[in-house]
């Protein structure tokens, strides 16, 4: 199921030890709100994301609650400050989402020097 | 000095009597055209990057690169293989992705969390609305930027040049007939009030060439015909159904209207 939500991180920036990028997230999800009706008259069942949870490496950078207030296909924008010393790999950005219907997704992108 | 300017002049003459037609997207506001053209925050590349590995998974074998149709859908609508009807690009691959051979293939994507599937099942293939069709139609209209319109019956029989007509001449009709409690024709706006303002909108002169669309009020990718349902809701007028054939001849005199426009969808709506 997860393969249907289509997600897009990306950064700008120089990626430098102790530099901070830019990110920006997309996720294709319905975000909805469980107000809404169809022509037929038929309530569309709430289906939101409740919790974005985004990673470097191992530590966690972000975590984010959220509801039924965000729009479809959520946008995000948010620093990612790096660490001072050196990785000869680069760094890990990942990012998973849960949704209330137990849906998940997951990305992650290589920050390299 | 008087030969130069004279050119000059012909020059901007001829461009001037040639075509004040112009793309919905030089109606949008500054910031949905940023929006636009910012494919980092742009909505409407998940559905392009999607159609994408659509295409490399399941279209590929049989079409090849997509850039191979990249005319596609600058053709679109065209006589069915029943000689009386017309289906749209959108049709056309809702058509491809319900064979077998489609829906057999399995996603590349094995890279994800997710146990990779096909991605598209047959309720979403048979849906010309779905996510999984207007995907594709964003990928195959991206590969047909710049690409000009040509529709038109050349390639066609002359029994079937005449069907063509027939439906060409019932598109016109709807396009200039009053319609729905408002009594306006899609002509009343599009030629004679283009450039005023609509509630908040600006009339465009409804080209459809920035199609398929991500409409803000919509929350999600639309093709051209959900466009054309919103505006027979617009004026008020009974909804045709999803796939009725007004819906097609009403495409296709738009796109002859449009012929030789450049493409530049998918865009940004409203």
């Amino acid at each position: 199921m997860a393969t249907n939500f289509p997600m897009r991180l990306t950064t700008t920036g120089a990626v430098l030890p102790g530099a901070t990028v830019q990110a920006v997230l997309l996720i294709g999800h319905p975000m909805e709100s469980g107000f809404r009706n169809l022509d037929s008259g038929q309530r569309v069942p709430k289906n939101v994301i409740e919790s974005i949870v985004v990673r470097l490496d191992a530590v966690n950078l972000l975590e984010a609650r959220i509801g039924i207030g965000i729009s479809a296909n959520p946008y995000f924008a948010f620093a990612v400050p790096l660490p001072a010393q050196m990785s000869p790999g680069g760094w890990r950005l990942t990012v998973e989402w849960l949704d209330d219907k137990g849906q998940r997704g997951a990305t992650e992108r290589m920050l390299m020097v | 000095m008087a030969r130069l300017l004279f050119l000059l002049l012909a020059c901007s003459a001829l461009l001037g009597a040639t075509d004040h037609r112009t793309s919905g997207n030089n109606y949008l506001s500054a910031q949905l055209q940023a929006l636009q053209n910012d494919t980092q925050r742009n909505p409407a590349v998940l559905w392009h990057e999607r159609g994408l590995a659509m295409w490399q998974s399941q279209c590929v074998q049989c079409h090849g690169d997509i850039s191979q149709l990249k005319r596609s859908a600058a053709t679109f609508p065209r006589l069915r293989a029943d000689g009386t009807t017309l289906h749209n690009l959108e049709d056309q691959i809702s058509h491809c992705l319900q064979k077998p051979k489609a829906i057999a293939a399995k996603a590349i994507d094995s890279t994800k969390t997710e146990p990779a599937g096909p991605r598209v099942n047959s309720t979403e293939a048979s849906n010309a609305e779905s996510d999984a069709v207007l995907s594709l139609s964003a990928a195959l209209h991206l590969a047909a930027k710049g690409q000009s319109i040509q529709v038109g019956p050349e390639k066609l029989s002359a029994s079937e040049a005449t069907q063509w007509q027939s439906r060409l001449n019932n598109g016109r009709i709807l396009y200039e007939g009053r319609m729905g409690k408002m009594n306006l024709a899609c002509m009343h706006c599009h030629d004679q009030k283009v450039g005023a303002q609509m509630r908040a909108d600006i009339i465009s002169q409804g080209h459809p060439t920035g199609f398929p669309i991500y409409r803000m009020g919509w929350q999600t990718m639309g093709s051209f015909e959900r466009r054309l349902r919103a505006c027979y809701s617009g004026v008020q007028s009974p909804l045709p159904a999803p796939g009725n054939t007004d819906l097609r001849d009403l495409e296709l005199f738009m796109k002859v209207r449009a012929n030789g426009m450049a493409l530049d969808g998918p865009s940004i709506r409203r």
